[in-house]
């Protein structure tokens, strides 16, 4: 026998080897049993749209004069009988009832950097409107994380908001913004994202 | 005539509260909120979206805040959601996300020929996803103040499945069966790139040094 054919035996007994214990390792053993199926499927869902008033944004108008204490947001009163035209409606294509979480993505910034410390602007929050409720007295401050703001509104429903805004004597002139987030979970279900 | 009048009035009111109240929503709906996921692998949920208001919106499904630096998230898919789509009809949305490698493995070269023995406990993460409704213009006009958006969120429980194995010698194996076939084809390469009667010639001649050699033990 040559050397040759001696070595594409031993390389061929290598190469069978080798896929034979590749596809002993792949191979699964099951056994059969008989059964049948039990089923159920639990189903949650919740929807929540802005009013036009709030999806437009919070707007405080020209400030002139500083300090300037809690400056109403231009929708804050100018609904019918002076209520809010701000606020989140649950749906009544719900299923569950809604907590509603609010939060600010960072200070009020503008263009300089110069900042409004979040703490300055101020909510308060009800499942009613009029032109004292939502009220001033109750107003808290927005933070950075979600906070629960309206709880346990019910489908169908709407929680209503209004916004202020306190502005210290040194600020610097500018246009500030930021970003303030709403989120709705199904009452319940523990602490805001 | 008056009460045609009076019904188009009274429809325009109708419309413009209706506008006054609501907008473009946005919804979720989900039948599971606890997943079994495998250790290390992609991974792919579904949940459903829907928007009963009478504006169309866009969402987008984002992994929940205290998770998303554990687990890699892959691009996320904005939807666009019909108005007056019900939960009946709500659009399943797909997301996808790598699970990190939570359990130790006993691997002998680098990540290759592991065991996993699955003595830890099972490691399960909490969170909400939240599909999130995308403004269509992030920019206030206007004088200050604070832009707003929305999300709604669905609770989620991520479980960590891990699968006891032993050491996997897959790589092992596959390496011995191409280095096997390579020598292989080289050698039948080697014996048959030659013209046959010059490979006769050679057989002859190897032939004949047999010969040789077995006169010479005689």
């Amino acid at each position: 026998m040559k050397r040759e054919d001696v070595l594409i035996l031993v390389f061929g007994a290598i190469l069978l080897f080798s896929i034979a214990m590749l596809v002993i390792g792949n191979l699964k053993l099951t056994g059969n049993a008989i059964s049948t199926v039990s089923n159920v499927t639990i189903t949650s869902y919740l929807s929540i749209a802005m009013s036009p008033n709030l999806q437009e944004g919070i707007l405080f108008g020209s400030v002139d004069t500083l300090p300037a204490l809690n400056i109403s947001a231009s929708h804050n009163y100018d609904g019918g009988s002076s209520a809010s035209t701000m606020n989140i409606s649950v749906s009544s294509d719900s299923n569950v009832d809604v907590d509603l979480c609010i939060k600010a993505n960072a200070n009020l910034q503008n263009a300089g950097t110069d900042i409004i410390g979040i703490g300055n602007e101020t909510y308060s929050n009800s499942t009613s409107t009029s032109s004292t409720v939502p009220g001033i007295a109750q107003n808290v401050s927005l933070t950075t994380s979600y906070v629960k703001a309206g709880q346990n509104v019910l489908k169908g429903t709407s929680n209503h908001y209004r916004f202020w805004l306190n502005i210290p004597a040194a600020q610097a002139t500018g246009t500030y913004n930021n970003s303030i987030s709403f989120n709705g979970m199904a009452t319940g279900g523990g602490a805001c994202p | 005539m008056g009460q045609r009048r009076a019904i188009l009035a009274g429809g325009i009111v109708l419309a413009l509260f209706l506008m006054q109240i609501a907008s473009a929503g946005v919804g979720v709906k989900w039948e599971q909120e606890s997943f079994l996921v495998n250790d290390g692998e992609n991974t792919c949920l579904t949940y459903s979206v829907y928007n009963p208001w009478p504006e169309d919106s866009s969402v987008q499904i984002e992994l929940p805040e205290n998770l998303k630096n554990l687990l890699t998230s892959q691009e996320a898919e904005t939807k666009i959601v019909p108005a007056n789509t019900p939960s009946s009809s709500a659009i399943p949305v797909k997301f996808c996300f790598k699970v990190p490698r939570v359990y130790a493995r006993d691997c002998l070269v680098g990540g290759f020929i592991c065991k996993q023995e699955c003595k830890e406990e099972q490691v399960v993460y909490d969170g909400e996803v939240s599909v999130k409704s995308v403004p269509g213009n992030a920019e206030m006009s206007g004088s200050g103040g604070s832009a707003t958006q929305m999300a709604v969120s669905a609770p989620l429980r991520l479980k960590i499945v891990c699968k006891p194995h032993g050491r996997d010698f897959s790589l092992v194996y596959i390496s011995l069966a191409v280095i096997a076939a390579i020598v292989i084809v080289v050698i039948l390469f080697r014996k048959y790139r030659k013209p046959e009667s010059e490979r006769k010639k050679e057989k002859l001649e190897h032939l004949k040094e047999e010969m040789k050699r077995l006169k010479g033990k005689k």
